[in-house]
């Protein structure tokens, strides 16, 4: 297309008034051929005017309007017409150039009509270029409202003329041949170079949609087209380019893009299988968890038969029975799930389970197919037959254990039951409610007794104390007096049970039948007041013999007839007190050993005395002072025996951890413990303290460290007698650093305390370890 | 009373009225007594007299007759020590520097025969108490 040099669509516009460079090439030479005959025709019309003296120069204007506004070639052409004109006209005689000359009037004629057709030829060209500038300029205008940008480049693209941004991208308003690096994203500049020079090779249409720098600095998106300007050899003269800002859509394109791949990443990574069939039963997706889960060993496995790809991984029947399903939820729509699905592989010597349900859906083809999710429960499975498993092995242990457990599984502990060996000892049914907390018409006649015979009320008892308290309930040991009316003595624990919620559902015990253990330990007690009665008779055996043998020699004397009469009296009344030394010490032996099983009122202060003075006869000889210090001299309720048994074991231990010389401080004192009135007794000595190797085991039976000289239950039955009382026992190194054992007894007033005295009396007793 | 001149006895008991009453019965036997009532007030009367025999009872404030037995042999070996005790089962070994040994409350004979073999020297070898 023949188009002017100069931009027809540049922003100042084509300069008509002077510039007719503008003209097609043949208007340009039809101009000069015009002017040429004008200035001719006048001269010609002058010249009988002014007597012929009109000079051919007068041709010199239009060559040079010609030279400045038109071109070097017109005014060739004008040149050579005018110099032609005048050889043609003026150098023959005016009369041969005479209007009635007919020869001459056709030429001048003929040479009008030359020019006249040239001209009109030019006229009709340059009318067409004007047509086509004014549809540029309407285009122009179109693409001013419709696009955003505008901008024109150089052949070559290196330059920018101008750009016009209207806000979207800064403007250019002089060429400008850093352009890439002011407008395009660093990373589209390749693709845009590359798109260019494809442009360029082909002369064809610009197109790409890449970034920008925006104005405001922030990056934007744009869709940019540039057409070249071709000149009438075809060659581009010039790119004209728009661009529109395509930011927004690009954004919501993106952000769709990004939602759709959110979407699909969560199907393809899904934890479950998710694949669809389509109308002819051929599997067209599979998400990622399918293809590398069930359908590991189906490779291609879109685009495959269902029935197919499901024999590979199915033995025939099994991949038909699924094949089936497919179908019938194509055909009725009806969803389909899975029901113990547990089968061989065909592939793989494996056993898998699966959960999977079928629903019909409509493809993108609007036909129908079937999407079936479905998970791997093999591992589920196994775990619930591991569960199974353990529950049936806790089962057997529940139910075979040598010892009596019980289970309530409401937090009141109202229905309690038991394994094998709880019912048969307790000689009950199975089903047997034994809760004491049992409602009224189910309850069994159970009574439970603690150690010092003191019946225990329902709410008292481990499993309910664990249920009510959510703490587990240690070393309880009870008497219990079954519905048959045999008594039986237990130990055990008791432990809560706790729902997912953190609240206690029920409780859970376990007990021993310690009744053979008890008759043991009484037979032990028993046994080691025969003891202590044993070792004391030793010393006392020794000490009886001083006061005969003063008696047997007073006697002799007498006898003799060889002492003074005043002397008689004397050795008498020596004898006589002598006998009742005797006397008292076999008391306070007899009185060791009464077995008095009724608890009576005595004076804490009393028996203490009693047990030093058994003790100062029988034991300490020599230097070993022992204190007494009565701060208490009330009476509290006790089994009086049991206690000059505690007392006088404690005692020996004093006089036996104590050398020569040393001391044993006995004090008494009102005090309070946990709430109660009562006696505390503390005996200290400065003998050898507790020795590290029987810190842990003061209260044990058979622990001594006496070697053959201790029964090792002293402490043991102390224990025992002190807990019977309700009371606290406890040894510790002597508080105020010096060496020594203090023994620290607590007594209350009455006998019988609630439950939570012997936990009390653990921890004392730990205490002084 | 002709003790004057009796063999003297060094009778050692921390029980007064035993210590007396022994005093008594010896001396009622010719013999003369010293008494102490403590091992140490024993050794310094064995140190300064011409003890003939020792009445030695075991059980004793701070040392016992074992010890002192000891000591008093290491002072006067030929000095026979007579053990009184009222233990019927005294280790040997508390018995090793002890001439004879007598458990009280016997008769009182049984004590004066004692005394009587050992001042006569019949043999203080043979005399070992049967109970050891």
């Amino acid at each position: 297309m023949p188009v002017s040099a100069r931009n027809p669509l540049d922003k100042n516009g084509p300069r008509f008034a002077f510039d007719l460079s503008y003209l097609p090439t043949l208007s340009k030479y039809a101009l000069a051929v015009a002017l040429t005959a004008i200035f001719l025709g006048l001269r010609w019309l002058l010249d009988p005017l002014l007597g012929n003296r009109v000079p051919a120069a007068i041709i010199v204007p239009a060559v040079v309007f010609l030279v400045v506004f038109v071109g070097m070639g017109p005014a060739i052409l004008a040149t050579i017409l005018g110099l032609l004109g005048a050889i043609l006209f003026f150098a023959l005689p005016r009369h041969m150039l005479s209007p009635h000359d007919p020869g001459a009037a056709i030429l001048l004629l003929f040479y009008l009509l030359i020019c006249a057709a040239i001209i009109a030829t030019g006229e009709a060209v340059r009318r067409r270029g004007h047509e086509l500038i004014r549809s540029e300029e309407r285009f122009r205008a179109f693409v001013s409202a419709s696009s955003d940008v505008m901008y024109s480049m150089s052949p070559d693209w290196k330059e920018m003329r101008y750009l016009e941004g209207r806000e979207f991208i800064a403007d250019t308003n002089h060429p400008e041949r850093n352009w890439v690096e002011k407008y395009i994203h660093p990373q589209d500049q390749p693709q845009v170079m590359s798109a260019i020079r494809q442009a360029i090779t082909t002369k064809s249409i610009f197109e790409l949609e890449h970034r920008v720098l925006r104005a405001d600095g922030s990056l934007g998106w744009t869709h940019s087209r540039a057409v070249p300007l071709l000149d009438s050899k075809g060659e581009i003269v010039q790119w004209f380019g728009t661009a529109s800002d395509v930011t927004a859509r690009r954004q919501a394109e993106d952000a769709l893009r990004q939602s759709h791949e959110t979407f699909s990443e969560l199907i393809e990574r899904a934890p479950y299988g998710i694949y669809v069939a389509d109308a002819q039963l051929r599997i067209t997706s599979m998400n990622a968890s399918s293809q590398n889960g069930a359908f590991r060993n189906v490779r291609p496995v879109i685009g495959r038969d269902l029935s197919e790809a499901l024999r590979i991984l199915w033995p025939q029947a099994v991949a038909d029975e699924i094949t089936a399903q497919f179908r019938n939820t194509l055909k009725t729509g009806e969803p389909f799930y899975s029901r113990d699905f547990v089968r061989p592989r065909q592939d793989m010597q494996l056993v898998e389970a699966y959960e999977w349900e079928l629903h019909r859906i409509t493809l993108p083809d609007s036909q129908n197919g079937v999407i079936c999710y479905f998970f791997d429960s093999t591992k589920l499975r196994e775990a619930e037959q591991a569960l199974r498993d353990r529950t049936e092995e806790l089962m057997a242990m529940f139910e075979r254990m040598p010892a009596m457990v019980w289970i309530s599984r409401d937090p009141e502990c109202r229905v309690m039951t038991g394994n094998a060996m709880g019912t048969q000892v307790y000689g009950i049914r199975r089903d047997d409610n034994v809760s004491a907390t049992a409602p009224d018409s189910e309850r069994l006649p159970i009574r439970h007794f603690d150690s010092s015979g003191r019946e225990l009320r329902p709410e008292e008892l481990p499993m309910q104390r664990a249920a009510a308290t959510g703490r587990p309930v240690e070393n309880t040991e009870m008497e219990v007096l079954l519905p048959d009316g045999r008594r039986i003595w237990i130990w055990g624990n008791a432990t809560p049970l706790f729902a997912a919620d953190g609240k206690v559902r029920g409780a859970i015990s376990t007990y021993f039948d310690v009744s053979w253990q008890k008759q043991m330990e009484a037979a032990l007690r028993a046994n080691e007041r025969l003891a202590l009665a044993g070792r004391l008779s030793a010393t006392i055996a020794h000490e009886i013999h001083n006061p005969l043998d003063t008696v047997g020699n007073a006697l002799f004397l007498l006898k003799q007839k060889i002492v003074e009469r005043q002397e008689t009296q004397e050795l008498i009344d020596i004898a006589q007190s002598e006998v009742a030394r005797v006397a008292e010490i076999s008391r306070n032996l007899l009185n060791l050993n009464r077995d008095s099983r009724e608890a009576s009122v005595v004076s804490p202060s009393k028996l203490l005395d009693d047990s030093v003075a058994l003790i100062e006869r029988t034991l300490v000889h020599g230097s070993r002072r022992i204190q007494l210090a009565h701060g208490f001299d009330g009476t509290i309720e006790a089994y009086p025996s049991e206690l000059r048994q505690v007392f006088t074991n404690i005692l020996r231990n004093a006089v036996e951890a104590t050398s020569e010389g040393g001391s044993i401080r006995i004090s008494t004192q009102p005090t309070h413990e946990a709430g109660e009135g009562g006696v505390l007794i503390r005996v200290v000595d400065d003998g050898t303290g507790i020795p590290d190797n029987f810190r842990s085991k003061l209260f044990s039976a058979f622990v001594s460290s006496k070697g053959e000289n201790g029964t090792g239950l002293g402490l043991w039955v102390s224990r025992s007698i002190v807990q019977r009382h309700g009371g606290i026992i406890a040894l510790a190194n002597n508080s105020d650093g010096s060496q020594g054992t203090t023994v620290s007894i607590f007594l209350p007033s009455k006998i019988g305390l609630p439950a939570g005295v012997s936990e009390g009396a653990r921890a004392a007793g730990e205490s002084g370890q | 009373m002709n003790e004057v001149w009796g063999p003297l006895i060094l009778c050692v008991d921390d029980e007064r009225t035993g210590l007396l009453m022994r005093k008594l019965l010896l001396e009622a036997k010719g013999y003369r007594v010293v008494t102490a009532e403590s091992g140490a007030e024993g050794i310094a009367i064995l140190s300064t007299q011409a003890v003939d025999l020792v009445l030695l009872d075991y059980m004793l404030p701070g040392e016992d007759g074992g010890v002192i037995a000891e000591k008093m042999k290491k002072i006067k070996p030929l000095a026979p020590i007579l053990m009184l005790s009222a233990y019927v089962d005294l280790p040997s070994e508390r018995l090793a520097c002890v001439d004879r040994y007598v458990i009280k409350g016997q008769a009182p004979t049984t004590l004066l025969n004692a005394v009587t073999d050992m001042l006569d020297g019949s043999s203080t070898a043979s005399s070992q108490p049967p109970a050891a």
